[in-house]
Protein backbone atom coordinates (compact mmCIF):
# COMPACT_ATOMS: atom_id res chain seq x y z
CA UNK A 1 0.00 0.00 0.00
CA UNK A 2 1.17 3.52 -0.69
CA UNK A 3 1.39 5.97 1.60
CA UNK A 4 -1.44 8.24 -0.73
CA UNK A 5 -3.13 5.53 -0.53
CA UNK A 6 -6.83 6.07 1.73
CA UNK A 7 -6.73 3.89 4.71
CA UNK A 8 -9.40 1.51 4.84
CA UNK A 9 -11.19 3.01 7.23
CA UNK A 10 -10.95 5.97 4.99
CA UNK A 11 -12.39 4.34 2.40
CA UNK A 12 -15.19 2.69 4.40
CA UNK A 13 -16.09 5.75 5.47
CA UNK A 14 -16.30 7.25 1.72
CA UNK A 15 -18.21 4.81 0.96
CA UNK A 16 -21.38 4.73 3.62
CA UNK A 17 -21.29 8.81 3.08
CA UNK A 18 -22.14 7.76 -0.51
CA UNK A 19 -24.78 4.92 0.73
CA UNK A 20 -26.08 7.28 2.76
CA UNK A 21 -28.68 8.23 -0.12
CA UNK A 22 -29.40 5.39 -1.21
CA UNK A 23 -32.66 3.96 -0.27
CA UNK A 24 -33.84 0.89 -1.68
CA UNK A 25 -37.53 0.78 -3.93
CA UNK A 26 -40.54 0.09 -1.83
CA UNK A 27 -41.01 -3.57 -0.96
CA UNK A 28 -37.52 -4.60 -1.44
CA UNK A 29 -37.79 -6.33 1.88
CA UNK A 30 -41.05 -7.60 1.83
CA UNK A 31 -40.57 -11.04 0.59
CA UNK A 32 -37.03 -10.89 1.97
CA UNK A 33 -37.29 -14.13 4.25
CA UNK A 34 -39.44 -15.84 1.38
CA UNK A 35 -36.53 -15.53 -1.15
CA UNK A 36 -33.99 -16.60 1.55
CA UNK A 37 -35.83 -19.53 2.22
CA UNK A 38 -36.15 -20.07 -1.27
CA UNK A 39 -32.02 -19.86 -1.88
CA UNK A 40 -31.31 -21.71 1.49
CA UNK A 41 -33.78 -24.80 -0.20
CA UNK A 42 -31.71 -24.77 -3.25
CA UNK A 43 -28.42 -24.98 -1.32
CA UNK A 44 -29.56 -27.57 0.53
CA UNK A 45 -30.50 -29.94 -2.46
CA UNK A 46 -27.46 -29.25 -4.39
CA UNK A 47 -25.37 -30.84 -1.15
CA UNK A 48 -24.93 -34.30 -0.61
CA UNK A 49 -27.20 -35.94 1.81
CA UNK A 50 -24.20 -37.65 3.87
CA UNK A 51 -22.75 -34.04 4.39
CA UNK A 52 -26.10 -32.59 5.40
CA UNK A 53 -26.34 -35.88 7.95
CA UNK A 54 -22.83 -35.26 8.83
CA UNK A 55 -23.49 -31.53 9.48
CA UNK A 56 -26.23 -31.98 11.95
CA UNK A 57 -24.91 -34.78 13.61
CA UNK A 58 -22.01 -32.72 14.57
CA UNK A 59 -24.07 -29.38 15.03
CA UNK A 60 -26.17 -31.99 17.56
CA UNK A 61 -23.14 -32.91 19.39
CA UNK A 62 -21.49 -29.59 19.64
CA UNK A 63 -24.07 -28.82 22.31
CA UNK A 64 -22.44 -31.47 24.64
CA UNK A 65 -19.48 -30.46 26.01
CA UNK A 66 -17.18 -33.53 26.31
CA UNK A 67 -14.20 -34.06 25.89
CA UNK A 68 -12.11 -34.65 22.70
CA UNK A 69 -10.80 -37.81 24.16
CA UNK A 70 -14.10 -39.21 24.64
CA UNK A 71 -14.92 -39.68 20.85
CA UNK A 72 -12.05 -41.46 20.30
CA UNK A 73 -12.55 -43.96 23.03
CA UNK A 74 -16.35 -44.41 21.67
CA UNK A 75 -14.31 -45.10 18.07
CA UNK A 76 -12.62 -47.55 19.82
CA UNK A 77 -15.43 -49.34 21.70
CA UNK A 78 -17.29 -49.52 18.43
CA UNK A 79 -13.93 -51.23 16.62
CA UNK A 80 -13.68 -54.06 19.03
CA UNK A 81 -17.79 -54.88 19.18
CA UNK A 82 -17.30 -55.16 15.69
CA UNK A 83 -14.57 -57.82 15.59
CA UNK A 84 -16.25 -59.43 18.28
CA UNK A 85 -19.57 -59.86 16.52
CA UNK A 86 -17.91 -61.00 13.56
CA UNK A 87 -15.23 -63.55 14.81
CA UNK A 88 -18.17 -64.71 17.20
CA UNK A 89 -20.21 -67.06 14.59
CA UNK A 90 -16.97 -69.26 13.42
CA UNK A 91 -16.22 -69.94 16.98
CA UNK A 92 -19.51 -71.03 17.30
CA UNK A 93 -19.15 -73.42 14.14
CA UNK A 94 -16.07 -74.50 14.88
CA UNK A 95 -14.56 -74.82 18.30
CA UNK A 96 -17.92 -74.89 19.57
CA UNK A 97 -18.58 -78.02 18.21
CA UNK A 98 -15.63 -79.33 19.78
CA UNK A 99 -16.60 -78.34 22.89
CA UNK A 100 -19.29 -79.96 22.70
CA UNK A 101 -17.96 -83.24 21.14
CA UNK A 102 -15.53 -82.84 24.54
CA UNK A 103 -18.35 -82.97 26.85
CA UNK A 104 -20.28 -85.40 25.36
CA UNK A 105 -19.92 -89.27 26.58
CA UNK A 106 -18.23 -91.39 23.94
CA UNK A 107 -20.04 -92.69 21.11
CA UNK A 108 -19.49 -94.93 19.00
CA UNK A 109 -18.14 -94.17 15.27
CA UNK A 110 -21.10 -94.70 13.12
CA UNK A 111 -22.80 -92.14 15.37
CA UNK A 112 -20.11 -89.68 15.39
CA UNK A 113 -20.06 -89.46 11.20
CA UNK A 114 -23.88 -89.16 11.23
CA UNK A 115 -23.77 -85.94 13.36
CA UNK A 116 -24.96 -83.47 10.63
CA UNK A 117 -27.92 -85.46 9.86
CA UNK A 118 -28.78 -85.48 13.17
CA UNK A 119 -29.11 -82.36 13.64
CA UNK A 120 -31.22 -82.09 10.69
CA UNK A 121 -33.35 -84.25 11.54
CA UNK A 122 -33.95 -82.54 15.46
CA UNK A 123 -35.39 -79.37 13.26
CA UNK A 124 -37.38 -81.23 11.40
CA UNK A 125 -38.95 -82.66 14.22
CA UNK A 126 -39.55 -79.23 15.34
CA UNK A 127 -40.85 -78.42 12.50
CA UNK A 128 -43.06 -82.04 11.57
CA UNK A 129 -44.47 -80.16 8.07
CA UNK A 130 -41.07 -80.17 6.34
CA UNK A 131 -39.73 -83.36 5.59
CA UNK A 132 -36.04 -84.56 6.70
CA UNK A 133 -34.02 -84.22 4.32
CA UNK A 134 -30.66 -86.50 4.30
CA UNK A 135 -27.99 -85.70 1.56
CA UNK A 136 -26.80 -88.98 0.47
CA UNK A 137 -26.21 -88.34 -3.00
CA UNK A 138 -22.75 -85.80 -2.95
CA UNK A 139 -25.00 -83.39 -1.02
CA UNK A 140 -27.69 -82.74 -3.23
CA UNK A 141 -31.19 -81.58 -1.36
CA UNK A 142 -33.36 -82.78 -3.69
CA UNK A 143 -35.31 -85.95 -1.66
CA UNK A 144 -35.85 -88.94 -3.59
CA UNK A 145 -39.32 -90.39 -4.70
CA UNK A 146 -39.70 -93.31 -2.82
CA UNK A 147 -40.72 -96.29 -4.90
CA UNK A 148 -43.82 -98.32 -4.20
CA UNK A 149 -46.29 -98.73 -7.08
CA UNK A 150 -49.78 -98.61 -6.56
CA UNK A 151 -51.05 -101.49 -8.11
CA UNK A 152 -48.60 -104.86 -10.26
CA UNK A 153 -48.16 -104.99 -13.99
CA UNK A 154 -51.76 -105.97 -15.37
CA UNK A 155 -53.71 -106.18 -18.42
CA UNK A 156 -56.90 -106.39 -20.15
CA UNK A 157 -58.64 -109.52 -22.07
CA UNK A 158 -58.58 -111.57 -23.79
CA UNK A 159 -56.10 -114.04 -22.61
CA UNK A 160 -53.99 -114.48 -25.64
CA UNK A 161 -50.08 -115.35 -25.09
CA UNK B 1 -42.13 -125.22 14.08
CA UNK B 2 -43.61 -122.31 12.05
CA UNK B 3 -46.30 -123.13 11.83
CA UNK B 4 -46.56 -124.40 15.25
CA UNK B 5 -45.66 -120.92 16.13
CA UNK B 6 -48.38 -119.27 13.96
CA UNK B 7 -51.57 -121.26 15.30
CA UNK B 8 -49.66 -120.63 18.84
CA UNK B 9 -50.13 -116.57 17.98
CA UNK B 10 -53.77 -117.94 16.56
CA UNK B 11 -54.40 -119.10 19.70
CA UNK B 12 -52.58 -116.43 22.14
CA UNK B 13 -55.28 -113.97 20.28
CA UNK B 14 -58.33 -116.22 20.98
CA UNK B 15 -56.86 -116.69 24.64
CA UNK B 16 -56.71 -112.64 24.89
CA UNK B 17 -60.09 -112.54 24.31
CA UNK B 18 -61.56 -115.12 26.72
CA UNK B 19 -59.82 -113.47 29.72
CA UNK B 20 -60.59 -109.84 28.29
CA UNK B 21 -61.71 -108.02 32.05
CA UNK B 22 -64.57 -105.33 31.86
CA UNK B 23 -63.53 -102.21 32.44
CA UNK B 24 -62.89 -100.95 36.16
CA UNK B 25 -61.74 -104.38 36.95
CA UNK B 26 -57.89 -105.73 37.48
CA UNK B 27 -57.05 -108.02 33.82
CA UNK B 28 -55.55 -111.14 34.80
CA UNK B 29 -52.41 -111.99 33.97
CA UNK B 30 -52.36 -113.99 30.34
CA UNK B 31 -51.57 -117.86 30.52
CA UNK B 32 -47.51 -118.36 30.78
CA UNK B 33 -48.42 -120.45 27.58
CA UNK B 34 -49.20 -117.66 25.61
CA UNK B 35 -46.53 -115.14 26.43
CA UNK B 36 -44.09 -117.77 25.66
CA UNK B 37 -45.65 -118.76 22.34
CA UNK B 38 -45.95 -115.03 21.41
CA UNK B 39 -41.60 -114.89 22.79
CA UNK B 40 -40.64 -117.57 20.24
CA UNK B 41 -42.61 -116.36 17.01
CA UNK B 42 -41.03 -112.48 17.91
CA UNK B 43 -37.50 -114.53 18.67
CA UNK B 44 -38.07 -116.47 15.42
CA UNK B 45 -38.94 -112.63 13.09
CA UNK B 46 -35.90 -111.32 14.97
CA UNK B 47 -33.66 -114.28 13.83
CA UNK B 48 -34.57 -114.01 10.18
CA UNK B 49 -34.59 -110.42 10.67
CA UNK B 50 -31.15 -109.68 11.79
CA UNK B 51 -30.11 -113.19 9.23
CA UNK B 52 -31.85 -110.97 6.41
CA UNK B 53 -30.85 -107.21 6.76
CA UNK B 54 -27.37 -107.34 5.83
CA UNK B 55 -28.20 -108.50 2.10
CA UNK B 56 -30.91 -105.82 1.92
CA UNK B 57 -29.67 -102.63 0.49
CA UNK B 58 -31.59 -99.47 -0.35
CA UNK B 59 -30.97 -98.62 -4.39
CA UNK B 60 -31.27 -95.05 -5.49
CA UNK B 61 -30.87 -93.51 -9.28
CA UNK B 62 -32.63 -90.96 -11.33
CA UNK B 63 -35.49 -91.60 -14.05
CA UNK B 64 -37.68 -88.90 -15.91
CA UNK B 65 -39.26 -87.69 -12.68
CA UNK B 66 -36.09 -86.99 -10.86
CA UNK B 67 -34.42 -88.84 -8.35
CA UNK B 68 -35.62 -91.72 -6.91
CA UNK B 69 -35.41 -94.46 -3.91
CA UNK B 70 -36.21 -98.45 -3.40
CA UNK B 71 -34.99 -101.38 -2.21
CA UNK B 72 -33.36 -104.38 -3.46
CA UNK B 73 -31.64 -107.91 -2.24
CA UNK B 74 -28.30 -109.95 -3.03
CA UNK B 75 -28.92 -113.22 -4.69
CA UNK B 76 -25.47 -114.28 -5.32
CA UNK B 77 -22.09 -113.78 -3.57
CA UNK B 78 -20.92 -111.31 -6.55
CA UNK B 79 -23.04 -108.27 -5.76
CA UNK B 80 -25.99 -109.22 -8.04
CA UNK B 81 -29.52 -108.21 -6.90
CA UNK B 82 -32.99 -108.37 -7.57
CA UNK B 83 -35.27 -105.27 -7.33
CA UNK B 84 -38.47 -104.07 -8.95
CA UNK B 85 -38.54 -102.81 -12.27
CA UNK B 86 -39.69 -99.24 -11.18
CA UNK B 87 -36.68 -99.24 -9.88
CA UNK B 88 -34.01 -100.70 -11.34
CA UNK B 89 -35.83 -101.05 -14.59
CA UNK B 90 -35.09 -97.45 -16.15
CA UNK B 91 -33.35 -95.12 -13.76
CA UNK B 92 -30.17 -94.21 -14.55
CA UNK B 93 -26.99 -93.19 -12.54
CA UNK B 94 -28.00 -96.18 -9.97
CA UNK B 95 -26.18 -96.93 -6.60
CA UNK B 96 -26.35 -99.29 -4.22
CA UNK B 97 -26.10 -98.61 -0.36
CA UNK B 98 -24.03 -101.65 1.06
CA UNK B 99 -21.49 -101.27 3.48
CA UNK B 100 -20.73 -98.29 4.70
CA UNK B 101 -20.44 -96.75 0.82
CA UNK B 102 -21.89 -96.51 -2.27
CA UNK B 103 -21.25 -98.44 -5.24
CA UNK B 104 -22.36 -97.62 -9.04
CA UNK B 105 -24.55 -100.54 -10.14
CA UNK B 106 -25.05 -102.17 -13.46
CA UNK B 107 -28.31 -102.93 -14.49
CA UNK B 108 -28.67 -106.54 -16.03
CA UNK B 109 -31.92 -107.22 -16.95
CA UNK B 110 -35.14 -104.83 -16.89
CA UNK B 111 -38.00 -106.83 -17.73
CA UNK B 112 -41.55 -104.79 -17.67
CA UNK B 113 -43.65 -108.19 -17.58
CA UNK B 114 -42.41 -109.69 -15.00
CA UNK B 115 -42.26 -105.69 -13.03
CA UNK B 116 -38.62 -106.96 -12.09
CA UNK B 117 -34.91 -105.88 -12.58
CA UNK B 118 -31.60 -108.01 -12.09
CA UNK B 119 -28.50 -105.12 -10.82
CA UNK B 120 -25.08 -105.96 -9.83
CA UNK B 121 -22.67 -104.37 -8.08
CA UNK B 122 -18.59 -104.82 -7.55
CA UNK B 123 -18.36 -106.35 -4.44
CA UNK B 124 -18.41 -109.76 -2.39
CA UNK B 125 -21.98 -109.58 -0.75
CA UNK B 126 -23.92 -111.56 1.73
CA UNK B 127 -27.13 -112.43 -0.15
CA UNK B 128 -30.85 -114.81 0.15
CA UNK B 129 -31.64 -117.94 -0.48
CA UNK B 130 -34.71 -118.48 -2.17
CA UNK B 131 -37.58 -121.13 -1.13
CA UNK B 132 -37.32 -124.28 -3.27
CA UNK B 133 -40.01 -125.32 -5.25
CA UNK B 134 -42.29 -123.70 -7.76
CA UNK B 135 -45.34 -123.97 -5.47
CA UNK B 136 -46.97 -121.01 -3.59
CA UNK B 137 -46.62 -120.68 0.23
CA UNK B 138 -50.12 -121.89 1.83
CA UNK B 139 -52.64 -118.95 3.04
CA UNK B 140 -51.97 -117.57 6.55
CA UNK B 141 -48.45 -118.93 5.99
CA UNK B 142 -46.29 -116.39 8.25
CA UNK B 143 -44.22 -113.58 6.19
CA UNK B 144 -41.83 -111.40 6.94
CA UNK B 145 -40.44 -107.85 4.78
CA UNK B 146 -37.29 -106.45 5.27
CA UNK B 147 -36.68 -103.14 3.29
CA UNK B 148 -36.08 -99.29 3.51
CA UNK B 149 -39.19 -97.22 4.14
CA UNK B 150 -38.48 -93.44 2.77
CA UNK B 151 -35.38 -92.24 4.36
CA UNK B 152 -35.27 -94.35 7.54
CA UNK B 153 -33.24 -97.68 8.05
CA UNK B 154 -33.82 -101.23 7.38
CA UNK B 155 -37.12 -101.89 8.66
CA UNK B 156 -38.91 -105.61 9.42
CA UNK B 157 -43.16 -105.43 8.77
CA UNK B 158 -45.01 -109.24 9.98
CA UNK B 159 -47.73 -110.62 8.67
CA UNK B 160 -49.18 -113.26 6.35
CA UNK B 161 -49.93 -114.53 3.08
CA UNK B 162 -53.46 -113.19 1.93
CA UNK B 163 -54.14 -114.56 -1.61
CA UNK B 164 -52.53 -116.21 -4.69
CA UNK B 165 -53.68 -113.87 -6.75
CA UNK B 166 -54.51 -113.04 -10.50
CA UNK B 167 -56.33 -110.22 -10.87
CA UNK B 168 -56.52 -107.07 -9.25
CA UNK B 169 -58.99 -104.34 -9.94
CA UNK B 170 -60.69 -105.74 -12.89
CA UNK B 171 -57.20 -106.57 -14.74
CA UNK B 172 -55.11 -109.86 -15.02
CA UNK B 173 -51.78 -109.96 -13.44
CA UNK B 174 -48.99 -111.26 -15.89
CA UNK B 175 -48.93 -113.91 -13.16
CA UNK B 176 -49.63 -114.94 -9.82
CA UNK B 177 -48.60 -113.07 -7.35
CA UNK B 178 -48.68 -113.67 -3.60
CA UNK B 179 -50.85 -110.91 -1.40
CA UNK B 180 -49.66 -110.61 2.30
CA UNK B 181 -51.58 -108.94 4.52
CA UNK B 182 -48.73 -106.45 6.19
CA UNK B 183 -48.17 -102.68 6.32
CA UNK B 184 -45.50 -101.54 3.31
CA UNK B 185 -44.56 -98.15 2.54
CA UNK B 186 -42.89 -96.10 0.36
CA UNK B 187 -39.48 -96.86 -0.75
CA UNK B 188 -40.09 -101.01 0.27
CA UNK B 189 -40.53 -101.70 -3.66
CA UNK B 190 -38.00 -104.31 -4.56
CA UNK B 191 -38.11 -105.70 -1.07
CA UNK B 192 -37.85 -109.25 -0.01
CA UNK B 193 -40.97 -111.37 1.36
CA UNK B 194 -39.22 -114.15 3.72
CA UNK B 195 -41.16 -117.05 5.08
CA UNK B 196 -40.13 -117.34 8.88
CA UNK B 197 -37.34 -119.95 7.85
CA UNK B 198 -35.33 -116.86 6.16
CA UNK B 199 -36.13 -117.62 2.70
CA UNK B 200 -37.15 -115.46 -0.07
CA UNK B 201 -40.70 -116.40 -1.35
CA UNK B 202 -41.27 -112.92 -3.49
CA UNK B 203 -40.40 -109.61 -4.21
CA UNK B 204 -42.20 -106.57 -3.22
CA UNK B 205 -43.73 -105.15 -6.65
CA UNK B 206 -46.73 -102.87 -5.45
CA UNK B 207 -49.19 -102.00 -2.46
CA UNK B 208 -52.32 -103.01 -1.93
CA UNK B 209 -55.30 -100.40 -0.85
CA UNK B 210 -52.70 -97.75 0.41
CA UNK B 211 -50.31 -99.74 2.00
CA UNK B 212 -52.06 -102.09 3.92
CA UNK B 213 -51.14 -105.08 2.66
CA UNK B 214 -48.79 -106.00 -0.64
CA UNK B 215 -48.30 -107.73 -4.20
CA UNK B 216 -45.46 -109.78 -4.49
CA UNK B 217 -44.03 -111.59 -7.43
CA UNK B 218 -43.51 -115.09 -6.39
CA UNK B 219 -40.18 -116.74 -6.28
CA UNK B 220 -40.70 -118.61 -9.31
CA UNK B 221 -41.37 -115.75 -11.41
CA UNK B 222 -38.34 -114.31 -9.97
CA UNK B 223 -36.24 -117.92 -10.73
CA UNK B 224 -37.48 -117.57 -14.07
CA UNK B 225 -36.19 -114.00 -15.03
CA UNK B 226 -32.54 -114.79 -13.25
CA UNK B 227 -32.49 -118.15 -15.17
CA UNK B 228 -33.26 -117.11 -18.64
CA UNK B 229 -30.36 -114.41 -17.88
CA UNK B 230 -28.14 -117.08 -17.42
CA UNK B 231 -28.78 -118.74 -20.22
CA UNK B 232 -29.43 -116.11 -22.57
CA UNK B 233 -28.10 -112.71 -20.97
CA UNK B 234 -32.08 -111.48 -21.36
CA UNK B 235 -35.38 -112.71 -20.63
CA UNK B 236 -36.68 -114.49 -22.95
CA UNK B 237 -40.77 -114.65 -22.58
CA UNK B 238 -42.55 -117.46 -25.08
CA UNK B 239 -45.18 -116.40 -27.31
CA UNK B 240 -47.70 -120.05 -28.48
CA UNK B 241 -49.91 -117.34 -31.10
CA UNK B 242 -53.14 -118.64 -29.15
CA UNK B 243 -56.47 -117.05 -27.45
CA UNK B 244 -58.26 -119.41 -25.27
CA UNK B 245 -62.03 -118.50 -23.93
CA UNK B 246 -63.84 -120.13 -21.21
CA UNK B 247 -66.03 -123.06 -22.56
CA UNK B 248 -68.35 -125.09 -20.83
CA UNK B 249 -66.38 -125.33 -17.72
CA UNK B 250 -62.89 -125.95 -19.50
CA UNK B 251 -60.59 -123.77 -21.15
CA UNK B 252 -60.88 -124.01 -25.18
CA UNK B 253 -58.64 -122.38 -27.97
CA UNK B 254 -60.58 -120.11 -29.59
CA UNK B 255 -58.02 -118.88 -32.00
CA UNK B 256 -55.08 -119.21 -33.60
CA UNK B 257 -52.77 -117.03 -35.63
CA UNK B 258 -50.82 -117.75 -38.44
CA UNK B 259 -47.38 -118.57 -38.93
CA UNK B 260 -47.71 -119.07 -35.02
CA UNK B 261 -45.60 -121.75 -33.29
CA UNK B 262 -48.83 -122.99 -32.24
CA UNK B 263 -50.33 -123.32 -35.32
CA UNK B 264 -47.28 -125.38 -36.59
CA UNK B 265 -47.35 -127.67 -33.32
CA UNK B 266 -50.67 -128.78 -34.73
CA UNK B 267 -52.93 -127.05 -32.00
CA UNK B 268 -56.51 -126.44 -33.47
CA UNK B 269 -59.66 -123.95 -32.98
CA UNK B 270 -62.06 -125.91 -30.27
CA UNK B 271 -59.05 -128.02 -29.20
CA UNK B 272 -59.24 -128.02 -24.90
CA UNK B 273 -56.41 -127.42 -22.93
CA UNK B 274 -55.79 -129.26 -20.31
CA UNK B 275 -51.98 -128.95 -19.49
CA UNK B 276 -48.89 -126.05 -20.77
CA UNK B 277 -45.97 -127.77 -19.62
CA UNK B 278 -46.19 -128.92 -15.49
CA UNK B 279 -49.31 -126.66 -15.24
CA UNK B 280 -52.98 -128.18 -15.41
CA UNK B 281 -55.09 -125.56 -16.72
CA UNK B 282 -58.61 -125.19 -15.46
CA UNK B 283 -59.41 -121.20 -15.73
CA UNK B 284 -58.45 -118.89 -18.42
CA UNK B 285 -56.18 -117.29 -15.82
CA UNK B 286 -54.55 -120.91 -15.77
CA UNK B 287 -53.27 -120.54 -18.89
CA UNK B 288 -51.99 -116.95 -18.44
CA UNK B 289 -50.09 -118.09 -15.65
CA UNK B 290 -48.37 -120.74 -17.79
CA UNK B 291 -47.46 -118.39 -20.63
CA UNK B 292 -45.51 -116.28 -18.26
CA UNK B 293 -43.40 -119.49 -17.79
CA UNK B 294 -42.73 -120.22 -21.41
CA UNK B 295 -39.38 -119.48 -23.03
CA UNK B 296 -38.78 -118.69 -26.57
CA UNK B 297 -36.89 -121.48 -28.22
CA UNK B 298 -37.36 -123.96 -25.33
CA UNK B 299 -40.06 -126.96 -25.96
CA UNK B 300 -42.76 -127.39 -24.08
CA UNK B 301 -45.70 -129.73 -24.09
CA UNK B 302 -49.02 -129.39 -24.59
CA UNK B 303 -52.33 -131.47 -23.54
CA UNK B 304 -54.88 -130.75 -25.05
CA UNK B 305 -58.38 -132.78 -25.28
CA UNK B 306 -59.73 -133.45 -28.97
CA UNK B 307 -62.72 -135.26 -29.61
CA UNK B 308 -62.87 -137.25 -26.43
CA UNK B 309 -58.75 -138.18 -27.11
CA UNK B 310 -55.77 -136.33 -24.53
CA UNK B 311 -53.38 -135.48 -27.40
CA UNK B 312 -49.56 -134.29 -25.81
CA UNK B 313 -48.33 -131.99 -28.82
CA UNK B 314 -44.57 -130.47 -28.54
CA UNK B 315 -44.53 -126.74 -29.12
CA UNK B 316 -41.78 -124.49 -29.43
CA UNK B 317 -42.34 -120.63 -28.48
CA UNK B 318 -41.38 -117.97 -30.14
CA UNK B 319 -40.59 -114.47 -29.40
CA UNK B 320 -43.65 -112.43 -29.34
CA UNK B 321 -44.28 -110.08 -32.48
CA UNK B 322 -42.88 -106.82 -32.85
CA UNK B 323 -39.93 -108.06 -30.62
CA UNK B 324 -36.42 -108.26 -32.59
CA UNK B 325 -34.99 -111.47 -33.88
CA UNK B 326 -31.74 -112.52 -32.40
CA UNK B 327 -28.95 -112.83 -34.98
CA UNK B 328 -28.84 -116.19 -36.70
CA UNK B 329 -25.76 -118.25 -35.29
CA UNK B 330 -25.32 -115.73 -32.03
CA UNK B 331 -23.80 -117.57 -29.13
CA UNK B 332 -26.05 -116.89 -26.21
CA UNK B 333 -23.83 -115.07 -23.61
CA UNK B 334 -23.03 -117.61 -20.53
CA UNK B 335 -23.81 -115.47 -17.34
CA UNK B 336 -21.67 -117.40 -14.86
CA UNK B 337 -22.12 -114.58 -12.37
CA UNK B 338 -25.55 -115.18 -11.60
CA UNK B 339 -25.51 -119.01 -10.69
CA UNK B 340 -26.30 -118.82 -7.57
CA UNK B 341 -29.64 -119.68 -6.71
CA UNK B 342 -30.48 -121.45 -3.76
CA UNK B 343 -27.99 -120.67 -1.89
CA UNK B 344 -27.78 -120.24 2.02
CA UNK B 345 -27.49 -116.70 3.60
CA UNK B 346 -23.70 -116.71 5.51
CA UNK B 347 -23.93 -117.17 9.34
Amino acid sequence: MKPSDPSPDELIRKLLAERREIRPPDGYVDDFLERFHRRQQSEMLRTPAWKLAFERVGAAFAEFQVPRTAYAGAFAAFVVAAVIAIGLPERRSGGGAALAQADAPPAPAVAMTLAPPAAEMVLSAVMPQAAPVVRVSGGAPVPPRYVLDARPVSHDPPFSF
Amino acid sequence: MIRRSVSSLVAAGLAGLAWAAPVGEAPPSPPASVSGSIDALRQEMQRVFERARSAVVRIEGVDGHGPLAGSGFFVDPHGTLVTAYTIGGEAEGLTVEFGDRKHPARRLVADPRSGLALLKIEAQTPFLMSAPGPGLPELTSGVLLVGYPVDLDATPSFGIVAGHDRRYLGRYLSTTHLRANLPVQRGQGGSPLLNLKGEVIGVVISSVDNGTACFALPVAAVDKVRENYVRFGEVRHGWLGLTVEEKAGSVAIAEIREESPAKGGGLRPGDRLERVGVREIRTPEDALDASFFLTSGDPVTVRVEREGESLDLALVPADPPGKPPLHAGEPAPFRGDALFMNSAVPR
